[in-house]
């Protein structure tokens, strides 16, 4: 369950509205044209939230009601992307001239 | 040795100079500084200056040989070394309006600011511009931001006029305003020196703004010897579309430091994993916490817990000890949060299902602070609970748990004294906290409800989902079908009446009507209210359901054969002719084919199959007559058509009925008198079909005829149908008595090798488990045939001896080992750290396993199971696991210590069975 709100960028205190606008936001950025993978799992990232009761539900068992461990915690690596830094100039040369 | 080798070399070498022309040495000197081969070019020139003097042309040619040295050196990052060759460099530095381009390039590309702006400045006095210098130049001022040095140049030149704007540019870029650089950089023109930075700072920005289409289009506009040429590259990289995936990451991970935390969680979550398989668990926990505090920096508990909650899995399947499991959770989290979490293990596994979901619901405070939460997080803890349960079959769950039931009755608001009865107290609870829960509903509809006070549970929750969900047919369906089976026919036509309103169009609704209508008719027919089951049969037909069709068909059929028989005159001479309205005579025959002639053959088939299948189950007047009339018709249709059915038709027309329609037939197998009637169906029927068709229809009348069809088969069949066909039939004879022991199941099981073919094997033995009863159930469940070798009778042990007899043996067992299990549990790892490096041989050793062997015998002694079958003693071993989690370590941590040291087979059979799960030969 937790995978699902790092993909939805929410926090797990989300009510129903901060979670469709959530997803309204996400599915715009990210098209099934655009980044389908992404797309996708924005999607069942909703579907697996929007329910009040299912969250709950994930909220008592979290990792424990998943029933493959190895792509439950492949799914929280994939839940999170990397968001860029944006750095300054001298990083960029500090690093260029790291070896 | 070494130093002569090299003079022998400089001999030979200066040799193959010394008849050379000087054009040909300086050729040679190019050659080499073409081949980037600087050292030789410097050799050949030391000749050249000895033989024919330091010309022009050769001091040109040693500074050009110096800087490409000085450039290698500086690649290799040996910058004292390349320091020294640009001096002897500048001893041979000549005229820069003389140099050529690329050597002026090649100059400036390591000096200073200034000096390469002199440079240019001298190499400007010969009257020509060189753009490619100039913007060398401008990568130089970028780079080293000695923006003074161009003050030097001409006022109106591009380098110093447009040095302005580049350099405010410069100087946001380095406080990562990357968009208001490009702002700052738009009087640069695209033919000034200074161009390549602006697209570099158009490209940064897009990145960064996440435009990654113009960043691509942007780097692909920079020149190669820009000064960022690496970070470039791995941009590049990421950006562009067809880069594999590993190259991707490889180069995220290069520019690591472009994002916030890691970049490669997958390879992180892989490295994790691989510790856990490889046992190196004091690097998985710091795996977990790195990629935990990588991941979510400010809350990285949250992280910790659901890895931890995942690597349960593990445990749980087998792949991660529960010892190193609860020892890595240990070290992960903090207790506050382990101590709910095991809590929820114990609720998530089952563990004592019903005391471990009344344990969690009354802490439920801690997790759930708010109210409204806190409601629906107890609900569905209940609904959990009786959903396993009831896959589970667990009768003996509760009768186990009795008294902690008596405990936690409140939370659980379970008031039945029967195990049915306590699964719908549950849900019923479930849904008077929670009303608006329409899982809970559904589950409640199929739950079974034989006693007349359980039927009213399933009513009252089904009313509150009438008024929870007005629009919604489901309740009416269901409670419907509750209605029929009480025989309330008319409570339930008027609910259905409602689920009309509620769901006009909804198929199953209109089904359930024409059924509805259908038994209705029925019972006027028993009653002969003739005039009333011609109605309901009218409005049945009237709905034209496509579904339903048959049913309706055969029902009308069946009232006309009916009512006419009663019209005849009993003194009528023929009685196998009826009189028609218009004085013509009908026999039953024509009566059906009349009816039946505008269907097609499937149509008819069906029809007759069900309308055979109604009389055979009922009292009618002239009952054999009918009968041979519809068997006369049956064995015409199947004769002139089986062939031109398909093999999913032959398995519709042979499945059996839906529950639904019991009211209406007395059995629901068509299949015994169609196959009686015509062999030949079968051979329609393809294998896939075959083997779906006999799971539904294992009834005893039909083994007989399965078996010898599934040995046919399985002559023609492939070697993959065939094992599935032979595991049936072998099946099928145990299950009427013929054969008893597991020879037979092993001659199928042994031929297949571990993979799918074993695992379709495991699931059909499974499906097939339901058909049976006792230890052949469980041989099928298990997918463990020894079980049926096991022998029947026991001296002192009963017949039918249920487990429950053993739970109060049992439950003084776990006392006992509690009691003695701390000095037991150090003695057990004491000795598994021994065999583990090795230190069997010793005396304390051998003794101190002579006490573990013994201590596993007493075991086996206090539960008075000497003696018992393996299923028996493996059924308690599962329930003593299942139930206490310490006696399952202590268990087999003993095995283990057992296993390792080779001792094992010193154990009693019983003793094995109750420490492996099966006897291991000796």
């Amino acid at each position: 369950m937790l995978p699902y709100y790092f993909i939805l960028n929410v926090p797990e205190d989300a009510t129903d509205e901060e979670i469709r606008n959530s997803y309204l936001r996400l599915v715009k950025q990210y098209t099934p044209e655009k980044d389908p993978v992404r797309f996708q799992q924005v999607t069942e990232a909703y579907e697996a939230l929007q329910n009040r009761r299912r969250r709950i539900l994930g909220k008592i068992f979290g990792g424990l009601s998943i029933k493959e461990p190895e792509d439950g915690l492949l799914t929280l690596a994939a839940s999170r992307r990397p968001v860029r830094r944006p750095v300054n100039l001298k990083t960029l040369f500090d690093a260029e001239n790291e070896d | 040795m070494a130093a002569k080798k090299k003079k022998r070399k400089e001999k030979g070498t200066y040799k193959q100079f010394e008849n050379l022309s000087f054009d040909q040495v300086i050729q040679k000197v190019e050659d080499a500084l073409s081949a980037e081969n600087p050292r030789d070019a410097l050799y050949i020139l030391k000749f050249a200056t000895k033989k024919f003097g330091e010309s022009a042309a050769v001091r040109s040619l040693f500074f050009r040989a110096y800087l490409l040295r000085e450039k290698q050196l500086r690649a290799k990052s040996l910058h004292d070394e390349a320091d020294a060759v640009r001096e002897l460099a500048n001893r041979f530095l000549p005229e820069f309006d003389q140099m050529p381009e690329a050597v002026l390039i090649d100059y400036m590309s390591n000096a200073s600011g200034k000096k390469a702006v002199e440079a240019y400045a001298g190499y400007l006095k010969n009257g020509a511009r060189s753009p490619k210098i100039e913007q060398t130049l401008a990568h130089l001022m970028f780079k080293g931001r000695d923006w003074k040095a161009v003050d030097i140049l001409e006022a109106d030149h591009p380098l110093r006029q447009e040095a302005g704007p580049v350099q405010r540019a410069a100087a946001l870029m380095n406080e990562a305003a990357w968009e208001q650089a490009l702002d700052a950089l738009n009087p640069i023109s695209r033919t000034s020196p200074y161009a390549s930075i602006r697209v570099f700072c158009r490209a940064m920005a897009s990145f960064f703004k996440g435009d990654d289409k113009t960043a691509a289009r942007a780097l692909e506009m920079i020149p190669s010897d820009f000064p960022l040429s690496r970070t470039i590259g791995n941009l590049k990289r990421i950006l562009h579309e067809c880069t594999p995936e590993d190259e991707k990451r490889a180069a995220m991970e290069a520019v690591g430091f472009l994002w916030d935390g890691p970049v490669n969680l997958q390879r992180d979550i892989q490295d994790l994993i691989e510790c856990i398989d490889k046992k190196r668990f004091k690097q998985a926990v710091q795996r977990v916490q790195a990629v935990a505090s990588g991941f979510n920096p400010s809350e990285p508990l949250r992280v910790t817990t659901f890895i931890t909650e995942c690597l349960w899995r593990f445990s749980a399947t087998g792949r991660l000890e529960d010892y190193d499991f609860q020892k890595m959770a240990q070290s992960l989290l903090p207790k506050k949060i382990i101590d709910p979490m095991f809590i929820k293990i114990r609720l998530a596994s089952s563990i004592k299902p019903f005391s471990s979901a009344g344990l969690y619901i009354s802490e439920l405070d801690k997790e759930f602070p708010d109210p409204e939460e806190r409601k629906i997080a107890h609900a569905l803890t209940l609904l959990h609970t009786a959903i396993f349960l009831s896959a589970q079959d667990g009768r003996m769950q509760f009768r186990v748990e009795r008294p902690l039931i008596e405990k936690y009755r409140d939370q659980l608001g379970i008031r039945s004294d029967t195990y049915e009865g306590a699964l719908l107290d549950m849900v019923r609870y479930s849904i008077r906290i929670d009303p608006g829960n329409r899982n809970a509903y559904e589950f409640l509809a199929a739950l079974p409800r034989n006693s007349r006070e359980d039927k009213k549970k399933v009513e009252s929750g089904l009313s509150v989902m009438l008024k929870e969900f007005p629009d919604d047919p489901f309740p009416c369906l269901e409670l419907a079908s509750l209605f029929y089976q009480s025989n309330a026919f008319r409570k339930a036509e008027n609910i259905l009446e409602e689920a009309m309103k509620r769901a006009p169009h909804d198929a199953r609704v209109l089904d359930r009507h024409v059924l509805s209508l259908l038994i209705s008719s029925e019972i006027n027919i028993r009653r002969e209210k003739y005039h009333l089951a011609e109605r309901d049969l009218d409005r049945a037909a009237s709905f034209e359901n496509k579904k339903m069709e048959p049913f309706v068909l055969e029902k009308k059929l069946l009232f006309d054969l009916k009512k006419s028989a009663n019209q005849l005159e009993p003194d009528d001479p023929d009685m196998k002719k009826q009189r028609s309205l218009f004085g013509k005579r009908r026999t039953p025959v024509t009566l059906i084919m009349e009816t039946l002639a505008e269907h097609p053959l499937y149509g008819r088939l069906k029809v007759l199959s069900l309308l055979l299948l109604d009389i055979h189950g009922k009292k009618l007047p002239r009952k054999t007559a009918l009968l041979k009339s519809v068997d006369t018709l049956l064995d015409k249709e199947l004769k002139a058509g089986v062939r031109t059915l398909g093999s999913s038709e032959i398995f519709q027309l042979l499945a059996p009925l839906g529950k639904e329609y019991e009211p209406l037939f007395e059995s629901l197998y068509p299949a015994p008198l169609l196959i009686e009637r015509s062999k030949a169906l079968l051979n329609v029927l393809n294998t896939e079909d075959a083997l779906r068709l006999y799971e539904r229809i294992l009834i005893p009348s039909l083994y007989k005829v399965i078996v010898k069809d599934l040995r046919s088969r399985a002559k023609k069949a492939s070697e993959k149908d065939r094992r599935l066909l032979d595991f049936f039939r072998v099946t099928v004879d145990h299950l009427s008595g013929k054969k008893e022991d597991s020879d037979l199941f092993y001659e199928v099981i042994d031929e297949v090798e571990e993979g799918p073919a074993l695992e379709a094997l495991r699931a059909l033995s499974r499906r097939l488990a339901r058909h049976a009863t006792g230890r052949l159930r469980m041989a099928l469940e298990e997918f463990d045939f020894e079980i049926l070798d096991e022998p029947m009778g026991f001296p002192g042990l009963p017949f039918d001896l249920d487990l429950e007899d053993l739970l109060p043996r049992m439950e003084g067992l776990m006392e006992d080992m509690e009691d003695a299990e701390s000095d037991d549990e150090r003695l057990f790892e004491a000795l598994e750290v021994l065999s583990k490096i090795g230190m069997t041989e010793t005396d304390a050793f051998k003794e101190e396993l002579g006490f573990v062997i013994e201590e596993a015998e007493d075991w086996v002694d206090s539960l008075e199971i000497r003696g018992y079958p393996n299923h028996l003693i493996k059924q308690m071993r599962n329930m003593l696991f299942t139930t206490d989690p310490d006696a399952k370590r202590e268990m087999k941590m003993i095995g283990r210590v057992l296993e390792q040291t080779g001792t094992q087979s010193k154990l009693s059979r019983e003793a094995q069975v109750l420490l492996y799960g099966k006897a291991r030969k000796k």
